[in-house]
């Protein structure tokens, strides 16, 4: 036991991976056979039929755009039928193509490959290093995602290292990463955010340590909202010039597209240390026709991407303000807040971040704290003297359809795992034998659009009226973030229950329509309790809103602004008032979400002036 | 009884011998929780009621070191991986309930005996923290009289200009300019005769206002975005007899019988002598059944106006129900 296997901890980025272990008590970056601790998450196949990991393919993406997979994080554990993957598709210079179960798979060379696939060859890309590095094989694994992927999502890269012989002995988030590994370095006390903006996600989440301890106590964030975007922007704004100039459309043409990128991308990194730079793409284009090829030639400053840029870096922070909300903590009794992900070091990102909440810590690698709290965790599992514990939480929220279309929530996010809830229900037909249990996650009061983690059915139950059947529905996330899900008929004790492993591969409207074919088979939540909960819920807030309009108005009362806001929200509370004896779950919940935006605003611009005025 | 506890005492020991990954001592202190399941959140957590939410939050740590099922990662744990499930969860029901303030007060309020201990426990501590605040309070005063500071020569200079925006009639920017001359000088509360000046000038304007959008409303007939104006102006300026009068007519027209008499009924209070007021009050109070009252009002506008036809055919009609 005291000299136990190497544990890994992997990074599995948008854009870049990073391995790292604890040896000897400290946590350090395996580097790869290039001597680099990124490693590119790219995998391509050459003409030849040659697989390509990592460098080697990022190397070759521009004269083999087609056949070059990266940013497939984007991709994985996401529906083919997807809007995001539809939209993926128009971008992307390599083919999508439809799998069985509506999956995603990626056209390479004459094989259409799973994304599971395309991430395991990048880890077993990086087992490799870390074996070379340790003269030993390496079978076990922690490994990252963002905070905001779903239950699908992390069992596609669970499958990932599956595939790529690695046990994967924990999925943990990479804010929580993070936090874990500037917290072990420095033995942090208090309360930290991570403000996470990397290749394609923006994941932000809120962490009390003491002495080892650390307790996830919010997390949240965004799965379209990255770097991405803002190559993207420069992009088009090179695209445009570059129209206006010769009348060519240039996102037409794969190639040229490819380099677009790659400069957009450079671009962007070296404004984040000097002000201005040249973006020099010879022959980038060659009409059709046999005239000369065209060259692009321009130059970007700061200020400019600053400009193209601005409102998704303030988005960012809305975000993370948002975050900090829902964990009822204040930017003010923020111990510390650390910047991860490549994004972070935008001179915009950080100035943004300061202004709204406090001064960034320092002395953070952006890139390589994630996996080093990744390894941090998997010494902390398996050393048993460790003084690491990490108290994790549910992303998302887990529930049931109810009849209606509706969702009943049983745990909510940002719960403390392992956990579990138990719930009444009762059968919503007269002589209902069978019942229908459709385990969703996600935070829509509407049923379909949330994502079914899947599905059960109870039978035999007792013929009589609608109502009088209770079932008892047992919701349990254990340690290792497994979800299981159980009913019980109350009166026979007969049982059923699924352990959800993989996402039912539906879309939005499939599902929509199997919940309309089966309302016959609905379970229902005791309504007038739900009711009763959602309208003490808007009571709640409209006291709140209430409750700070005094103050909104002596402070903001005089300018346009606000005069606007206060009339608004005055609005709400009356409509919302009118709202309160409805017996609509679904128009209760909107006017609780409305008064909540609005109490949000209010603290806002309170916490702003009255920042000011000191 | 004694059975009872003969028979736990030996599933304890058959726990004991269970084979596990597990040093004795920490069966025992695993048994020992779970036996204690049944005891209230202050309690699981081995706090008295009213402990603070960083005590809570120690706690709870604390005891995770020693009960989180991941401390024992890839170990046999045979009967005890349920039980330290079982632990840490209500572990972490009890953080998350006595941490969230809402769900404290619901918890305490649910369980009577705890909130009278927590709020004995309670003014133990309040006495410090009034303390405290005094001693802030009492610095923050002294710093902003001394004279370095010169707080108090700058709110008076505010002072002084938000009275010169009162007499060219801006009452918003005054009272903004009082409010940070508030700010600079809290204890001596600078230019409140100015402010409650600027408070009424203000809403003079605001009733202005509301009476034009109640006028705008009503020509509409949009009859409930009238209403919603009168009310507000009763809310400013409790004596105006017009936004009660005409906020009852309009409700009265549309219907709204029992929300329009309470709006009479002021009206008649504001102006006693007020003969359509008595009269709409009457009426209301007749229709809603309370005929005595509806007499009694009717008279007392017949009593004013002697031929008034509208009252004295609500009177007739009222005789003979």
């Amino acid at each position: 036991m005291a000299d136990h296997e190497p544990v890994i901890g992997i990074d599995l980025g948008t854009t870049n991976s990073v391995v790292a272990i604890v040896q000897g008590g400290q946590p350090q970056v395996i580097k790869n056979r290039t001597g680099q601790a990124l490693t590119p998450s790219m995998v391509a196949v050459t003409a030849g039929g040659k697989r390509l990991v990592g460098h080697l393919a990022k190397r070759q993406a521009i004269t083999n755009p087609e056949n070059t997979v990266y940013a497939s994080k984007r991709l994985i554990g996401r529906k083919y039928s997807s809007a995001q993957i539809q939209k993926a598709r128009e971008v992307l210079p390599y083919h999508l193509v439809c799998g069985e179960h509506d999956d995603v798979r990626v056209q390479l060379g004459d094989r259409p490959v799973s994304l599971p696939e395309v991430s395991a060859a990048v880890l077993q890309e990086l087992r490799k290093d870390a074996e070379a590095l340790l003269g030993r094989t390496v079978t076990k694994a922690v490994v990252t995602v963002p905070a905001y992927f779903n239950d699908g999502q992390r069992q596609a890269t669970k499958d990932a290292g599956r595939i790529a012989g690695l046990d994967v002995l924990r999925i943990i988030n990479e804010p929580t990463a993070a936090a874990l590994a500037y917290g072990f370095a420095r033995n942090v006390n208090g309360k930290i955010a991570v403000f996470d903006l990397g290749g394609g996600t923006l994941d932000v989440s809120v962490l009390d340590v003491s002495k080892g301890v650390f307790e996830v106590v919010a997390t949240g964030g965004d799965t379209y909202l990255g770097g991405e975007d803002f190559d993207n922007r420069i992009i088009e704004w090179l695209v445009m010039a570059f129209a206006k100039e010769h009348g060519v459309d240039l996102r037409k043409d794969r190639m040229a597209l490819q380099r677009l990128k790659d400069a957009a991308e450079r671009a962007k990194m070296e404004l984040s240390t000097v002000q201005e730079t040249a973006i020099n793409l010879p022959f980038l284009y060659t009409p059709t026709g046999g005239t000369s090829a065209l060259h692009l030639q321009a130059s970007l400053s700061r200020t400019k991407l600053e400009e193209l840029t601005r409102d998704l870096a303030e988005r960012t922070v809305q975000i993370a303000e948002q975050v900090l909300g829902e964990a009822k903590v204040k930017a003010s009794e923020l111990k510390e807040i650390i910047l991860v992900g490549g994004m972070t070091r935008m001179p915009m990102v950080q100035a943004l971040v300061q202004r709204h909440f406090k001064e960034p810590s320092k002395g953070v690698h952006p890139e390589e704290v994630v996996a080093l709290g990744a390894a941090i965790q998997a010494d902390a599992l398996l050393r048993p003297d460790s003084q690491v514990l990490l108290l994790d939480v549910t992303p998302q929220s887990l529930g049931v359809a109810i009849a209606g279309g509706y969702t009943r929530r049983l745990i909510g996010k940002n719960t403390t795992v392992p956990t579990s809830v138990t719930e009444t229900f009762h059968t919503s037909r007269d002589g209902q034998t069978t019942v229908k249990i459709m385990v969703l996650q996600g935070e829509s009061d509407i049923a379909h659009q949330n994502e079914l983690l899947g599905e059960f059915i109870l039978s035999g139950l007792r013929l009589a009226p609608r109502g009088e059947v209770e079932i008892d529905v047992t919701f349990d996330i254990n340690a290792e973030g497994i979800v299981s899900v159980s009913a019980r008929d109350r009166e026979t004790g007969v049982q059923q229950s699924i352990i959800v492993t993989a996402s039912g591969g539906l879309t939005d409207n499939e599902l929509k329509e199997i919940l309309e074919d089966q309302e016959d088979f609905m379970i229902e939540a005791h309504t007038s309790t739900e009711v009763a909960f959602k309208r003490t819920a808007l009571e709640a807030a409209a006291k709140e809103v209430e409750a700070l309009m005094p103050q909104v108005r002596q402070l903001a009362g005089s300018s346009d602004f606000g005069r606007d806001a206060l009339r608004k929200a005055e609005g709400i509370l009356v409509s919302s008032r009118g709202a309160l004896r409805s017996e609509d779950i679904i128009l209760l919940a909107d006017w609780i979400d409305q008064l909540e935006k609005t109490r949000t605003l209010f603290v806002g611009v309170l916490e702003r002036l009255g920042a000011k005025e000191k | 009884m004694r059975g009872e506890n003969e028979a736990s005492k030996d599933s304890e020991e058959a726990a004991l011998a269970e084979e596990v990954d597990l040093p004795t001592e920490r069966k025992k202190e695993i048994l020992a929780r779970e036996a204690a399941l049944g005891l209230d959140h202050y309690a699981f957590l081995g706090l008295k009621p009213g402990a603070t939410v960083k005590e809570i939050s120690g706690a709870y740590h604390e005891a995770s070191r020693v009960f989180h099922p991941d401390r024992y990662f890839g170990k046999q744990l045979g009967s005890y991986q349920g039980r330290l499930e079982r632990i840490f969860r209500r572990l972490a029901e009890a953080h998350s309930t006595l941490s969230d303030e809402g769900k404290r007060d619901a918890y305490l309020k649910a369980n009577p005996r705890l909130r009278v201990a927590a709020a004995a426990s309670g003014p133990a501590r309040a006495p410090g923290n009034a303390d405290d605040a005094a001693r802030q309070a009492e610095r923050r005063a002294r710093l902003a009289r001394h004279p370095y500071l010169a707080r108090g020569a700058k709110a008076k200079t505010l002072v002084d200009e938000a009275r010169s925006q009162l007499v060219t009639g801006t009452p918003e920017r005054a009272l903004g300019l009082l409010h940070m001359a508030n700010k600079l000088d809290p204890s001596h509360n600078p230019g409140a005769a100015v402010r409650s000046e600027a408070q009424a000038q203000k809403n003079v304007e605001r009733v202005k206002a509301e009476f034009e959008k109640a006028r705008e409303a009503t020509a509409l007939g949009d009859a409930a975005a009238a209403v919603t104006a009168y009310r507000a102006i009763l809310a400013l300026d409790p004596a105006s007899h017009e936004a009660a009068l005409s906020a009852a007519q309009l409700l009265a027209r549309s219907g709204g019988l029992a929300e329009a008499r309470p709006l009479a009924q002021t009206a008649v209070q504001l102006k006693p002598d007020h003969v359509q007021s008595l009269v709409l009050l009457g009426n209301l109070c007749g229709q809603l059944g309370m005929t005595k009252l509806a007499k009694r009002h009717l008279e007392a506008a017949l009593e004013r106006e002697p031929d008034n036809a509208e009252a004295k055919q609500l009177l007739k009609k009222l005789r003979w129900v």
